[in-house]
């Protein structure tokens, strides 16, 4: 592939900057619900894009024809849209801070490779745990259980060195049941989802469990009692505390935002957290969800710490905006796919196990929550941001109580994570199936160990 | 494009398929992109997608490629043929016959064709122009202004051959202001029209911008049980509950809380929402579904009674029906089903009408909310809202939750405006609605 590539770097003479990404897709899906067969497919989305750099304005094109002069005009194409967006620039001094650019072969540990299993066997699977899942329980109405997985590989060749070739492998398992006494409707979910292979997969969790739990789960929301909204002590399990490092405060450091005046805009250096609270975002994580090894700049990744002992230490970065910010990139610009262009994006992000024990945290909350299960979540510039979760149990006097059905917790991150009074010892990556939506999707992970603070329960009030 | 779906399902069917269905799309694009108050970036592509859907004795095989070159397609199509020859049989896999189409109109401009990238970066350079003098407070995250020119085809082994043609453009404005350090919550503001004369960037960025500057100044109310007037923008995450409850697999499958409903009373009798894919220039109009079959209008809620649910071929065969036309999803899936626009028919009132009927309350303009589909429940943080005392928009509220259940909601509307705002792909008015509860403090 780079012997058809290569000859293309000569067509960026004149131009501040170019790079060239091979990257293609296979994603294969399983989905059956309630007995029914929705989805058995194999997918391929495949193409090259360019992008460049001219006085200040990027442009960009993309072909899904891997041939020479179709890659050619490619180029030609993407030079002409960099002249015409640099006539709208008003600022024309991009620069790209040096970085540490990827050579050579790149892939994550895998661990019995997905390819070793057969499509009958994933069908197998799949249709065997929907139909224990519906059996489970005479009260689950119905149930959905699918399988995907997403193998991609990458060339990525750029005018200033970069030379990397990628191979990734995103497996994903999720169950979905809904519990109903004929009048009332309640889904739970149970999803795992990682970067590797089928045991890296199933060594999360095994689909007994996931399927003990979802059933389980389904069957005590149904007949859980709303919460009444009200500001309160929380203890977050680990995949929520992710949710929290992403939403509330992941998004507000991505340098694009910062430069726009997100509220961390001015706090480099200051204490924007409990000293207990240590939060980084982490590409060559193993065994993760949104593991990264070199970003679609070319850029190997690193573990970025952004908040360090409760003090704002980094912003995330891809290479111009570490030029502007005067910092170093940080290998947080991803493309989701060849036909998008690279933006900043999160990859694992979480918190640092702390010295507690859960269940001393627990015992010492007079009136409280523990909430457990990441829903979806959601930021905001001014660092207000929410998110749900699937359980939410009552603490009375040090004790776990009756559990709550859907529960939104919402706060402003600062002062939520300076309300960090207690941080567990544990720590586990429990976000893997999810995608981030930013203009374009990213897989991302998010993770920690349990965490004590104060936010908002939204809920009914009398 | 046709030519193409037929030596496909020619292919299909010597591999020993019994039925097989193409669709194809070509799409080529002009983005012109702002990222932190200036032009980032200006890209051209042409983008191509081609799904395959095969039967071969009643079971399902897919397979698709982004790729149009016949020797992809071939190699596509072996690939779903492979599949259908390792999943289970079901009876009700069955590609549907042609159906008569109603060309809609609207919906492809032919001037679209001579644009080229100049026309995308005249018009985010004049969002971003417009927003920077309102104000100077106001920042812009990110925004995009797109031009696209989008053909779609689908042929099955049943006698459908049906191509049809789009034009597009599409733009988005998305930040906040920040005044002596405070920062504002994000707003945004996007539209989208088939028509090269109806585009209009600088309405956009005005509503953006003035969205942006009335949410400044927010500060904490008090927890308590009022009503709240929604936005159109609020309205439309909240449909999404109603959107799923209504398609027929949900339905069938037993996850949907409107399965025994049909024909019951589920909202108040003001409440009317209709689906039309035939609409003139709607941003969800097309001639045909993504199955090839006909749309049409069709009530979901008339009057209050919930009316219909939305078909594809799947669930029509199995309740021995026809579809209704709403087989929805693009090249890379199975056809699942989705509505095209949906439009909540206006009341008597005007919105101002609706704000001075309320004594304690607030308006919400924007929810940050995930609605839980299958219960109907949801509980989301208030973004540019406003308190109401009354009868007068009084002051911005900040840290405030509202949560509720769009079952229970679509009975608790007091108020339907007459004004209605596009929302993309809805049509969509101001609701009044009582008992909510509202958490702040």
């Amino acid at each position: 592939m780079f012997d058809l590539l290569e000859p293309l770097l000569s067509e960026f003479s004149g131009l501040d900057y170019g790079e060239i990404r091979f990257h293609e897709r296979i994603q294969n899906s399983i989905a059956i619900r309630k007995g029914e067969l929705e989805t058995a497919k194999a997918t391929n989305y495949s193409g090259v894009a360019i992008r460049v750099l001219y006085q200040g304005g990027w442009g960009f094109s993309s072909t899904n024809r891997i041939e020479p002069a179709e890659l050619k005009r490619t180029a030609i194409d993407a030079i002409k849209a960099a002249k015409v967006s640099s006539l709208g620039k008003k600022s024309k001094a991009v620069k790209l801070a040096e970085a540490n650019l990827a050579k050579g072969k790149f892939s994550p540990p895998i661990n019995d490779p997905l390819t070793n299993h057969s499509f009958e066997e994933k069908l197998e699977l799949v249709r065997k745990v929907e139909a224990k899942v519906r059996k489970a329980s005479p009260i689950i109405q119905s149930a959905s259980v699918v399988y995907n997985e997403t193998l991609d590989k990458k060339f990525i060749l750029t005018t200033d060195g970069a030379r990397a070739e990628i191979d990734d492998a995103k497996p994903e398992f999720i169950i979905y049941a809904v519990a109903s006494d004929g009048k009332d409707y309640v889904p739970a979910y149970e999803a795992i989802g990682t970067t590797g292979g089928w045991l890296d997969l199933f060594s999360k969790k095994s689909p007994e469990t996931m399927i003990e739990r979802v059933v389980q789960r389904a069957e005590k929301l149904l007949k859980a009692p709303y919460p009444q909204g009200e500001r309160t002590t929380v203890i977050l399990d680990p995949g929520i505390v992710g949710l929290i490092a992403h939403e509330a405060i992941g998004h507000t450091v991505e340098a694009d935002f910062v430069l726009s005046g997100a509220i961390t805009k001015d706090k480099l250096n200051q204490r924007v957290a409990s000293e207990l609270v240590t939060l980084f975002d982490s590409g060559p994580e193993p065994n993760a969800g949104g593991t990264l090894l070199v970003d679609d700049e070319g850029v190997r990744t690193e573990k970025t710490i952004i908040i360090e002992n409760g003090i704002l230490k980094s912003y995330l970065h891809n290479r111009e905006t570490a030029a502007k910010m005067n910092a170093k990139p940080t290998g947080n610009a991803r493309a989701y796919e060849y036909s998008d262009e690279p933006l900043i994006r999160m990859r694992n992000t979480g918190i640092k196990p702390g010295q507690a024990n859960l269940a001393a945290m627990i015992s010492e909350v007079k009136h409280g929550y523990l909430l457990k299960s990441a829903g979806g979540g959601q930021a905001d510039a001014n660092a207000e941001f929410m998110f749900k979760a699937q359980e939410a149990y009552r603490i009375e006097n040090g004790k776990i109580g009756e559990l709550l059905r859907d529960v939104t917790i919402s706060g402003q991150a600062f002062d939520v994570l300076l309300s960090v009074d207690a941080v567990s010892k544990d720590f586990a990556w429990d976000m893997g199936y999810g995608h981030c939506g930013k203009m374009q999707p990213a897989k991302v992970d998010g993770g920690g160990p349990y965490l004590r603070c104060q936010a908002i329960i939204g809920g009914r009030q009398k | 494009m046709i030519e193409l779906g037929e030596i496909a399902i020619k292919k299909a069917l010597e591999l020993g398929a019994d039925e097989a269905e193409v669709y194809l799309t070509r799409g080529k694009e002009f983005n012109v992109t702002i990222e932190s108050n200036d032009i980032k970036l200006a890209k051209s592509q042409t983008k191509d997608g081609v799904g395959i859907r095969v039967f071969k004795n009643k079971s399902l095989g897919f397979a698709s490629v982004n790729d149009l070159s016949k020797s992809k397609i071939i190699d596509a199509v072996i690939n779903a043929t492979r599949l259908a020859g390792l999943t289970p049989e079901d009876k009700y896999n069955q590609l549907p016959m042609p159906t008569p189409l109603t060309k809609v109109s609207g919906i492809f401009d032919p001037e679209a064709e001579k644009i080229e990238m100049d026309f995308a970066l005249a018009n985010a350079t004049k969002m971003l122009k417009t927003v920077q003098e309102f104000d100077e407070r106001i920042a812009i995250d990110t925004g995009s202004f797109e031009a696209t020119i989008y053909e779609s085809a689908v042929v099955n082994s049943k006698g459908i051959k049906v191509s049809e043609k789009q034009s597009s453009f599409s733009y988005i404005v998305f930040g906040m202001a920040t005044d002596k350090g405070e920062v504002s919550c994000f707003q945004y503001e996007f539209d989208a029209t088939h028509q090269v004369r109806e585009v209009n960037v600088e309405k956009v960025a005005l509503e953006f911008a003035q969205k942006v500057i009335n949410s400044l100044g927010a500060k904490k109310w008090e927890s308590f049980k009022g009503s709240v007037i929604l936005d159109p923008d609020v309205v439309s995450d909240l449909l999404g509950v109603i959107i799923y409850s209504v398609n027929a697999n949900n339905v069938q499958k037993g996850m949907s809380k409107f399965a025994k409903c049909l024909n019951q009373k589920v909202g108040v009798s003001d409440l009317t929402i209709e689906d039309n894919g035939l609409l003139r220039g709607g941003n969800g109009s097309s001639s045909f579904d993504r199955e090839g079959v006909a749309r049409k209008p069709i009530k979901i809620i008339d009057k209050g009674i919930l009316a219909s649910f939305l078909y594809n071929s799947y669930t029509a065969n199995k309740e021995k029906r026809d579809s209704t036309g709403h087989a929805a999803g693009g090249t890379r899936g199975v056809p699942a089903i989705g509505p095209t626009n949906l439009i909540v028919s206006p009341g008597d009132k005007t919105k101002d009408e609706l704000i001075k009927e309320v004594k304690k309350g607030i308006l919400v303009t924007r929810l940050s909310c995930f609605p839980n589909p299958v219960s109907g429940d949801f509980s989301g943080v208030v973004k540019g809202g406003f308190r109401i005392e009354n009868g007068a928009i009084t002051k911005p509220v900040i840290e405030t939750m509202i949560a509720g259940n769009v079952f229970e909601l679509c009975n608790q509307i007091s108020g339907i405006s007459k004004e209605q705002k596009r929302i993309f792909t809805f049509i969509l008015p101001w609701l009044k609605i009582e008992d909510i509860s509202i958490t702040s403090g």
